[in-house]
């Protein structure tokens, strides 16, 4: 499938941790915590889809 | 001796996890999640950024791509241009594409982006009923980033999800078939 960008929608340890380890992240989302009615994402980055 | 010695085989234990959990976004079956075939879109009803009030059923007929997306999402604003261009070429043979931001400033502040960034196609805010309702359909997965777009053919049958910035020909190798 190759590599996605997204921002996520809420953190997840276990995805951050696998986007450290097989990507280099590549840069923040710049989202303000008070104006997203979902929760907030951390990162945007890349991730591999099989 | 024996800590260091646990406390590799822990950190070393926890990297193997990290590596080969499958969380849902990476999931196959969560990515389009219909191997079992389609499945009805649930209805909304949602008021989109012209003043209008827009509801799925009016797009009954139509191939409607609903893409989940907002203003501080970077590939969310990279992939207006090609939600653009697909729009442009296809809106003749019957495709609506449907913007639902969630953003939750106001929609002056959306429609003004959308303005500047010269979008064509329909935008909507989004609200929370509708993100649930997308959210958690059998086999698809929760929503769990943006941009994530949804595509519905003309019988209101969600065909294909896509997780991530998703490039015109993605889209159109499965929207062709179905316009």
């Amino acid at each position: 499938m190759g590599s996605k960008k997204i921002c996520l929608l809420r953190f997840d340890f276990v995805l951050a941790a696998r986007a450290v380890v097989r990507h280099t992240p590549r840069f923040l989302c710049a989202w303000p915590p008070t104006e997203a009615w979902v929760t907030p994402t951390f990162y945007e980055n890349i991730f591999n889809f099989p | 001796m024996n800590f260091k010695v646990l406390l590799f085989a822990a950190a070393g234990l926890l990297a193997v996890i990290l590596l080969f959990y499958p969380p849902d976004l990476a999931r196959k079956g969560a990515r389009d999640g219909l191997a079992g075939g389609p499945v009805p879109a649930p209805s909304f009803s949602l008021h989109a950024l012209n003043g209008e009030k827009i509801h799925l059923a009016d797009f009954r007929g139509k191939v409607v791509i609903l893409d989940f997306w907002a203003t501080w999402c970077p590939p969310c604003r990279e992939g207006i241009p090609e939600l653009n261009r697909l729009y442009a070429e296809y809106r003749n043979r019957g495709l609506v594409v449907i913007g639902v931001s969630l953003d939750r400033g106001e929609p002056e502040e959306v429609r003004r982006f959308l303005e500047q960034r010269g979008a064509e196609y329909v935008n909507a805010m989004g609200n929370e009923e509708m993100f649930q309702a997308y959210s958690s359909l059998p086999g698809l997965g929760k929503i769990q980033g943006i941009p994530t777009a949804f595509v519905i053919d003309r019988e209101g049958r969600l065909q294909k999800k896509f997780v991530g910035l998703t490039r015109k020909q993605t889209f159109e190798a499965v929207i062709k078939p179905l316009l």
